[in-house]
């Protein structure tokens, strides 16, 4: 897992970041405070699976506990380490889970029934959609469309330059938008 | 023209979906859309996309996973071996043997010091996170502020340079 992990984006030329020495504990828990959700949703849009996104959110603080030391850009480097330990949970089994467990839960509000149950099936249908993107676009879309996170940051976390950003977004939006389209 | 504009315009159809057109621009795209329908569509489209996509965030985060994540520390085993974790452990038998006689011998009640809750805790860091952003600001203000007094004691010494000066005169 180390080995896939340090192959990500500038992440991987840190020798420091690989093996480097425990992080302080205000830093870790300052990283826990900020970070935690974006990681665990990030897992989750990927693996699809609650149980799993929060093991891999516990693999990735405690990577982080135990050799973040060195590391300059926590929320990066966190996302870029979750972002590995995704991909080799699914390499590992090829199995596919139930969009309908991961679907966002709608905060209550005086909208219409109708209105909540179109919304649950435009949420399943497009994370299903966004399953179906091959890698780097599928991460890509998560991190950049749906987390807000800005094109450099996202290179650095995928190990591409900023020009591949905007042609695989390009792409993987116009296939979202495809795959929306034919399912309705 | 009519092409070169509404190829320009198929090539914004993203931008203009993502509310990243520029204020010249805008106009520009409106116009193009009010002539092409499949545009409008296609923007309206763009836009609908990003809207669900922005949507898929609200996922709901276990109330408990920020408290384990926050107890790694606690449970870490420590990183310098296990000869190391053994003497740590005899000195903390021993060290605590000792402290239970005393405590005896003296019949004083256990102390009664706590540990802030985890809550507090996190309290505490989102503070610091706060005062560390404006630390942050303060310092790109410093900054700023002393690479234009340096600037300007720079420019000020060019200036006094170039000045002709007024030779001394030799009397002759």
């Amino acid at each position: 897992v180390v080995a896939e992990t340090d192959r990500s984006g500038e992440f991987a030329s840190g020798p420091s970041a690989a093996r480097g020495a425990r992080v302080s504990a205000w830093k870790f828990r300052l990283a826990v405070t900020l970070h935690h959700r974006l990681v665990y949703r990030f897992a989750l849009a990927l693996l699809r699976d609650r149980t799993e996104a929060e093991d891999v959110t516990q693999e990735t603080f405690l990577r982080y506990w135990e050799q973040g030391a060195d590391v300059r850009g926590p929320k990066e480097w966190l996302l870029a380490v979750a972002r590995n330990a995704c991909l080799d949970r699914l390499r590992r089994s090829g199995r596919t889970v139930s969009a309908e467990d991961c679907v966002a839960e709608e905060p209550g509000d005086d909208r219409e029934p109708l209105w909540h149950l179109q919304q649950r099936e435009l949420a399943s249908r497009l994370q299903r959609a966004i399953a179906a993107l091959s890698e780097p676009q599928r991460s890509l879309v998560v991190l950049f469309d749906v987390h807000g996170l800005d094109g450099r940051a996202c290179a650095r976390i995928l190990g591409i330059s900023s020009t591949q950003v905007k042609v695989y977004l390009h792409r993987a939006r116009r296939r979202l938008r495809r795959d929306l389209e034919e399912s309705q | 023209v009519s092409d070169i504009e509404s190829q320009w315009a198929w090539s914004q159809v993203e931008a203009a979906a993502d509310g990243t057109l520029s204020p010249a621009e805008r106009p520009r795209m409106r116009d193009a859309m009010a002539r092409d329908d499949a545009l409008r569509k296609a923007v309206e489209s763009a836009a609908r996309l990003r809207r669900s996509l922005r949507g898929l965030r609200a996922d709901p985060v276990p109330l408990s996973l920020g408290q384990r994540l926050l107890r790694i520390p606690r449970g870490a085993r420590p990183a310098h071996g296990r000869r190391a974790t053994a003497v740590a452990l005899v000195a903390g038998l021993g060290l605590a043997s000792a402290t239970a006689i005393v405590a005896i011998a003296l019949l004083a009640p256990a102390p009664q010091t706590r540990e802030p809750t985890l809550e507090a805790q996190d309290r505490a860091v989102a503070e610091f996170a706060v005062a560390m952003t404006y630390l942050r600001h303060s310092v790109a203000i410093a900054e700023n502020e002393s690479t234009a007094a340096v600037r300007g004691a720079l420019a000020a010494d060019a200036r006094a340079a170039r000045r002709p000066r007024s030779e001394p005169s030799n009397g002759e």
